[in-house]
């Protein structure tokens, strides 16, 4: 039985069952679909909170246009209005941490999804949030939560291990919360935990922030480290909730950055060096380009597999599953597992395995119990 | 094709291998192999028409009991939208209302192309009247006399207005009726068509309605009337100051937040092209004929 499991994990995924990877990667096969496949796409998109992003596509491509009369465009119009209510919040809810953080001469440096929005990257178009992520030096630390916390933003958090784990071993404090408003904001002060072997210095980060435009005291990550932050945040978190949508970050980002600067990938590499960063560089470039063809010059790909490791054959078989859209149709009952030794392995790549072993068992002690007190 | 022209075995057989359904404006795959929850679709949806099974569904859902140890063993009913559970299982004896509250999830929360308002809606040769919902206010019970007397349904929960030329799309679904409201239709009208009648759900004892006439197609809204079930009441309609009835709308909007001014803005061209009303009522069959002439009087207008 366990044998045949793992002969099961290790075979290889059938990506035809992801119709919307396809479309994706090229989103004029869409009008060649039977109305049922387009049907699919659509419904593995909602699942893996693209739909909006599919729809902004679609349109950019004047794909909408050649659709059979009877195309239900109402499916990717309700998910755009949705995720343009979010966008319009979250620039909203930045203007108030602008002011909070201008009031007292801090820069506002935000990541990840608010950073693609304000700052007008493609793949902002479309997007959903469920918090705001914040970069502050760890000196200014103490200093920016009692900011914050005066603004009504607090740690909501009363468990003593918790706060423990967040504040002595993580790189960003526990989330805190609104009290009116519920937003969530992730204070972070650096990219990758205190315990992580490979984590870059946070000062080489701040050195390179690039102010937003239109934005008074506003920044964002340099685009070499904006896309190594996010190869890092999906290579190494182990949360694979919403890994075709992260993957499809990078695919965009990779794609807008290349064009505008014909150094974009020299640069990357150089900086993945410089930034400790070269693993999580190799796996972004790996997969993007397996999954979503993103176009990749071969001597870069050439010079990324320097850090491939040698368990590659293993790690394709788990990210493939990983990255599939997250639908029944795209799950064979073992991404399950895939994602539960991902998430395993990333915990082993952020900490020391004299603190990963007695931090997993407590997670697992914690989960059972709750889930005992729901039942 | 009408659901009632097929048998009821063919219906079976179809329905645990998923099966479309049109209600309203919405295309719905349903798949169960619960048989009280069939035969109680089969009875419900009878007048609704089947799909063939080549077209663009809105929403694949299920209903189904766990095949774990469960199914001896206090056994439960869960509800999902492609694979997903938007919503805790119940009690297998439940699972019926489920199914029903599971599709008003779908609607509330994935069908923001419209701004869904928390009302019963019924329409007449496409002039419809909103009836947004206090609970307990009695919109589903005066909504089902409605129906009874010749009104056709929109939908007796969930309102879906376009925000751009304010029309309002159907998806009329059983009328849900809880505690003394099914007394009351069921004294009234010898003909109503209940399903079966579900007792302990968290909201009582529960039934639905086939509604008579469930063909309500898009309409525009012409009154929007506030009903208020009050036993010492006459019959007595009172002109609503429109501002008012603006905010109560828009509290009453499950996704305002979602479509911002411009929910604001469609809000006001409904108050602006209709009567605001509010309805106090003890009496049913008064009521009734109260609307009927005020809608009448109203029609060329």
């Amino acid at each position: 039985m366990r044998l045949k499991l793992l002969i099961a994990l290790l075979k290889e995924v059938r990506m035809s069952n992801s119709l919307l990877t396809k479309v994706i990667s090229n989103p004029h096969v869409f009008t060649h679909l039977s109305i049922k496949e387009q049907e699919l796409v659509m419904r593995q998109a909602e699942g893996s909170d693209l739909l909006a992003t599919l729809g902004w596509l679609f349109k950019r491509l004047d794909i909408t246009e050649n659709l059979k009369p009877t195309f239900p465009h109402s499916k990717y119009e309700a998910a755009i209005n949705v995720a343009r209510a979010h966008s319009n919040f979250i620039q909203w809810e930045i203007g108030t941490l602008q002011e909070i953080f201008k009031n007292d001469n801090k820069p506002l440096i935000l990541l990840k999804g608010a950073a693609y929005t304000i700052a007008g990257l493609p793949n902002g178009l479309g997007r959903l949030y469920s918090d705001i992520d914040l970069l502050v030096h760890k000196a200014e630390l103490n200093e920016s939560e009692l900011l914050l916390k005066r603004a009504l933003w607090v740690d909501k958090s009363t468990d003593e291990y918790d706060q423990m784990y967040y504040r002595k071993w993580m790189h960003e404090i526990p989330p805190l919360t609104h009290v009116k408003r519920k937003s969530v904001l992730d204070v972070h002060h650096a990219i990758l935990p205190e315990t992580c072997k490979h984590r870059p210095e946070p000062h080489k980060l701040f050195d390179e922030v690039v102010p937003v435009a239109n934005m008074e005291n506003v920044f964002v990550l340099s685009p070499t480290d904006m896309v190594l932050h996010s190869m890092t945040h999906l290579f190494y978190e182990g949360e694979f909730n919403h890994g075709l949508r992260d993957l499809f970050d990078l695919d965009m980002l990779i794609k807008h950055f290349s064009a505008k600067d014909a150094k974009f990938w020299p640069k990357l590499i150089a900086r993945g060096q410089e930034l400790n960063l070269q693993r999580p560089l190799y796996y972004g470039i790996r997969y993007t380009k397996r999954i979503l063809n993103t176009p990749v010059p071969d001597e870069i790909e050439t010079l990324s597999m320097n850090s491939q490791p040698r368990l590659i054959f293993l790690m394709d078989r788990l990210f493939d599953k990983a990255l599939m859209p997250n639908h029944p149709s795209c799950n064979n009952g073992l991404s399950g597992i895939a994602k539960w030794l991902l998430y395993v392995r990333s915990h082993y790549l952020r900490m020391p395995i004299r603190l990963l072993i007695p931090h997993l068992f407590r997670k697992a002690w914690k989960t059972h119990f709750s889930n005992q007190t729901a039942a | 094709m009408n659901l009632n022209n097929l048998d009821e075995d063919t219906f079976k057989k179809k329905i645990k291998q998923g099966l479309n359904i049109q209600i309203g404006c919405f295309c719905v795959n349903i798949k169960t192999s619960i048989s009280e929850v069939i035969s109680n679709i089969y009875f419900l949806y009878s007048n609704h028409h089947c799909i063939t099974e080549d077209a663009f569904v809105d929403f694949h859902v299920s209903i189904n009991a766990p095949k774990s140890i469960r199914r001896w063993f206090r056994p439960q009913a869960y509800f999902e939208i492609d694979g997903y559970q938007p919503i805790e299982p119940l009690p297998l004896a439940h699972a019926y209302p489920l199914f029903e509250w599971g599709l008003n999830w779908c609607i509330a929360n994935r069908a923001h192309q419209y701004l869904i308002f928390h009302a019963a809606i019924i329409e007449k040769e496409g002039k419809a009247i909103l009836m947004p919902g206090v609970p307990g206010a009695g919109k589903s019970t005066f909504c089902a006399a409605l129906v009874h007397d010749g009104w056709s349904l929109i939908s007796d929960e969930l309102a879906l207005v376009d925000v751009l030329d304010g029309k309002v799309h159907p998806m009329p679904k059983p009328i849900s009726l809880k505690n003394e409201s099914i007394e009351v239709i069921s004294s009234l009208y010898s003909d109503a068509a209940f399903g079966n009648i579900y007792h302990n759900t968290s909201k009582g004892t529960l039934t639905h309605l086939r509604a008579s006439n469930a063909s309500g197609r898009i309409s525009t809204i012409k009154w929007v009337l506030f009903p208020r079930y009050d036993k010492k009441s006459s019959t007595r309609l009172i002109d609503e100051n429109k501002g008012r009835a603006h905010i109560e709308l828009l509290n009453n909007a499950f996704n305002s937040n979602v479509f911002g001014l411009q929910g604001f803005d469609a809000i006001n061209k409904i108050l602006e092209h209709s009567r605001v009303v509010r309805l106090a009522y003890s009496d049913i069959l008064n009521a009734v004929k109260a609307v009927n002439r005020l809608t009448e009087r109203s029609k060329n207008v």
